[in-house]
């Protein structure tokens, strides 16, 4: 509980405390974030199978999947930016944003996962929107975060140029492993068979 | 007989038997200049659409198209007006024009049930001769058609070429079909050769992106599960080590008070 209240007050913009900037302990918080990152992103996953239960079942393992496996590939090519910047600073503050980045945006889907639960099952044409609006919308939120963690901790634009090579990377894994988990909501979406028929679709 | 002599009749045998082996592997001229060949996957069908560029100056004659290979049995011409499949052994070996077009033939073949066996046999009607002709497989799902590794094709980030085909001769024929790879897209660029007559045509495997993407699931399901287990590993350990750093951080300000009122 004390990392749950600690990692939502560095998500909402909040400074490290003094007795948690230990490097250990920060490496905890990074740790904390994704596992709790899993729990959230399975609720959600629950709720966006819709009527299915036997999709719904699977997405209490697809969605967390998608989530963890992003972040955990984002990672390498993120932090060898932040190297290569020369920027100052300690890599464990990237990684905490980033972590506390991937908690808030599954927090978001976990908050919106009841509203998504009662649309899928009411509503045919409203319950896909939401679906898919409330994993835009925690796209959105989590790059922001990240952002303003980033600049308020490491007070340098530089580091702007790691942060987008966090979430590009991040987001060009989510497309390709949406793909492969599909089908995670019953619809069909233009995700829902990764980048190319996404870019046809787009240059359509 | 001198030795040399001798030797020089050698020479002579074995460029003229190179020669020879030569002119059997390459195939002879194509009545057709390019071709392009697009199958779609509609159900377990593959529907073709030929597209052949023949010589612009057609006299209107009759003409016999003569495939390389013959069709897989069960694969039918749409009905188009004056033009006729020539049938040897259930499978169509040539198209007849009752009069040669000008310039370009498009042509549409149904090759029924190609989805359902393990191994594809792709039923292009590949047309005889030395013609570069390009093979697109794509449809519902995702489909991807991958070439057999005997076929030899090798593999760039556009397409798969059949080796001897050089840069220039492949740019010419695309841009005589004025051929644009859909995106996306890995379209094969081979000529009729002695090789790929004698397998009867292309064959491989043709799947579909779900196909696919069940070899990938259990790589992912196994990273995915280690990810989990070194997140709670690290948690825990990292929780030990973390209240060995606060310990050491209340002895210090412990030490750093003591000091302050030992120097009073």
């Amino acid at each position: 509980m004390e990392n749950f209240s600690l990692l939502l007050n560095l998500a909402c913009g909040a400074e490290l405390p003094d007795e948690a900037n230990g490097r250990a302990r920060r490496l905890q918080l990074v740790a904390a974030a994704l596992l709790a990152a899993l729990a959230f992103a399975a609720l959600w996953g629950l709720a966006a199978g819709g009527r299915s239960v036997q999709l719904s079942l699977a997405n209490v393992y697809k969605v967390p999947m998608v989530v963890l496996l992003s972040a955990v590939c984002a990672v390498p090519a993120g932090m060898l930016t932040w190297k290569l910047c020369g920027a100052a600073g300690r890599g464990t503050d990237m990684l905490v944003s980033f972590a506390t980045s991937v908690f808030g945006a599954t927090l978001i889907l976990a908050a919106l996962a009841p509203v998504v639960a009662l649309y899928d099952h009411s509503s045919a044409w409203a319950g896909p929107l939401l679906t898919v609006a409330s994993a835009l919308l925690a796209l959105a939120v989590g790059t922001l975060v990240f952002v303003r963690s980033v600049l308020r901790r490491g007070k340098r634009a530089i580091l702007l140029v790691p942060a987008a090579v966090f979430v590009l990377i991040q987001l060009a894994t989510l497309l390709q492993l949406i793909a492969l988990a599909s089908p995670i909501v019953p619809e069909r979406t233009i995700f829902s068979h990764g980048i190319d028929p996404t870019v046809s679709e787009v240059e359509r | 007989m001198s030795r040399r002599a001798l030797v020089s009749a050698a020479w002579l045998v074995a460029c003229f038997s190179a020669s020879t082996t030569a002119a059997a592997g390459a195939p002879p001229p194509s009545a057709a200049r390019a071709a392009l060949h697009v199958g779609t996957v509609v159900g377990e069908d593959l529907q073709w659409r030929s597209t052949i560029v023949l010589p612009p100056d057609g006299d209107g004659a009759p003409l016999r198209l003569r495939l390389a290979a013959p069709l897989p049995p069960g694969e039918t011409l749409d009905a188009a007006p004056g033009v006729h499949a020539v049938f040897e052994r259930d499978g169509i070996v040539a198209v007849d024009f009752a009069a040669a077009p000008e310039g370009v033939a498009v042509l549409r073949f149904t090759q029924p049930n190609a989805r359902r066996a393990a191994r594809a046999h792709l039923g292009a009607p590949l047309v005889e001769g030395d013609a570069i002709q390009i093979v697109d497989v794509a449809g519902d799902g995702g489909a991807r058609f991958e070439p057999a590794a005997e076929l030899g094709l090798d593999r760039t980030v556009t397409e798969l070429v059949q080796p001897g085909i050089s840069l220039g001769d492949r740019g010419a024929a695309i841009a005589e079909l004025d051929y644009h790879a859909p995106l996306g897209a890995v379209p094969l660029v081979l000529r009729a050769d002695a090789a790929l007559v004698a397998r009867g045509g292309i064959d491989g495997t043709l799947t579909t992106f779900a196909e696919r993407r069940r070899g990938a699931a259990a790589g992912i399901s196994v990273a995915f599960i280690a990810a989990i287990i070194a997140l709670w590993a690290l948690q825990r350990r990292l929780g030990r080590a973390a209240h060995e750093e606060e310990a050491e951080r209340a002895l210090a300000a412990e030490y750093d008070a003591l000091s302050r009122d030992v120097r009073r």
